[in-house]
């Protein structure tokens, strides 16, 4: 037996018209899938639009206080976070365009990429042997100094250097929390 | 919306929390009775529910006042449990292996209709459970919440048609369901009133 189009009416929520509704009824009398199916709507239908609200367990307002509280925080240690990662990047960034804009007074009267390249190479191995130089006069030092500075002096300087390093980064991640709870 | 929470919700979006707190005892039920009739379980409604209500305050200044607010609400808490439910299907978890859970209580002191009532939430359960998330929220908001289809669509960022279409055929599953379990209740209320065979 052909189910369409009554399973269709059935299944939709769409009014019908007398005529469809009459075709409907008499398609239901001689029809026994289609009449399981109407059956089995109605009961699901009444089942859903007579089963009450569910309330959640008492308490949930201070919950809801409790959690406001949590969550705020908790948003506000992401962001203030966010902020020290976004203060770091822009000073790498700002170093980087500083290190690029000094250097590139270098590269700007090459004509060809060959020369580019060639001054690329050079300007590397130049910072490579100004940094070993580097490491030669810091050994040296190292070898000199100690003569005439004792052991003390230099555990007090180093750490002295750690403690204004620790100070810089605390600085830096206290700062926007301070300048926002000045705002509010 | 009465007239004392059309006044929480401007000052809740000028930034007052208390008056957000008015609101959220205002539509604890509504928008708790969704994520529990989406997700099944009590504990994992209540998260669902305070993670809406947070969702909704942090997004309050996006509000469009012309849209009913409970609507709005209970559009961010079915989104809300739609991604818990698709996460759930990821972890390759289903309702049926999910704990027996303490229903709720709506208020019915006696024992009898106690057990009646817990006995319908589990076999409405069943029958919620067997839909796809998104089917599950707009039968869920037809028939409780009496949302028409245009309401049910902007909820649901659906087209009407879509979800005519939907609630189409989530309506064939719950039917099909419910017959088939018929024949095992029938069964099982016979088995019960048979003599003893001793």
């Amino acid at each position: 037996m052909k189910h369409l189009p009554y399973e269709g009416w059935l299944l939709s929520e769409e009014e019908l018209t007398v005529e469809e509704e009459r075709t409907l009824r008499m398609h239901l009398d001689s029809c026994a899938a289609c009449s399981r199916l109407a059956t089995a709507l109605q009961a699901v239908e009444q089942e859903f639009t007579t089963i009450p609200l569910v309330a959640p367990a008492p308490g949930f307002g201070q919950r809801w206080q409790a959690a406001l509280v949590e969550k705020t925080r908790e948003a506000q240690i992401k962001r203030q976070r966010s902020l020290t990662w976004m203060f770091f990047a822009l000073s790498a960034l700002g170093a980087l365009t500083i290190f690029v804009v000094l250097n590139l007074q270098f590269f700007s009267n090459l004509p060809t990429p060959v020369e580019f390249v060639t001054q690329a190479v050079y300007q590397m191995s130049l910072a490579i042997s100004v940094g070993k130089s580097v490491l030669n006069l810091a050994s040296v030092i190292r070898e000199v100094l100690p003569l005439s500075i004792p052991l003390v002096v230099w555990i007090d300087i180093t750490t002295a250097f750690c403690i204004l390093c620790f100070v810089w980064i605390f600085a830096i991640w206290r700062l926007p929390i301070s300048k926002r709870s000045t705002t509010k | 919306m009465t007239i004392p929470e059309i006044e929480w919700l401007s000052q809740a979006r000028k930034g007052d929390n208390d008056a957000f707190t008015n609101l959220v005892e205002a539509y604890q039920t509504p928008v708790y009775n969704l994520c529990y009739r989406m997700l099944g379980e009590a504990g994992e409604a209540e998260d669902a529910a305070q993670e809406s209500f947070w969702r909704a305050h942090q997004s309050l200044s996006k509000y469009d006042p012309q849209r009913p607010f409970v609507t709005w609400l209970l559009s961010i808490a079915a989104h809300y449990c739609i991604d818990q439910l698709r996460r759930r299907r990821l972890d390759t978890l289903s309702m049926d292996l999910l704990p027996e859970e303490a229903i709720p209580d709506s208020g019915t002191p006696t024992p009898e209709a106690s057990f009646n009532q817990t006995e319908e939430q589990r076999h409405l359960r069943a029958l919620l459970g067997t839909l796809g998330p998104q089917d599950r929220a707009a039968i869920i908001m037809r028939y409780w919440y009496d949302l028409s289809d245009e309401e049910i669509g902007q909820a649901l960022s659906l087209s009407v048609s879509a979800v005519k279409s939907r609630l189409h055929r989530a309506r064939r599953e719950l039917a099909r369901l419910w017959l088939a379990q018929q024949p095992q209740a029938l069964t099982s209320e016979r088995r019960q009133n048979e003599a003893p065979t001793l």
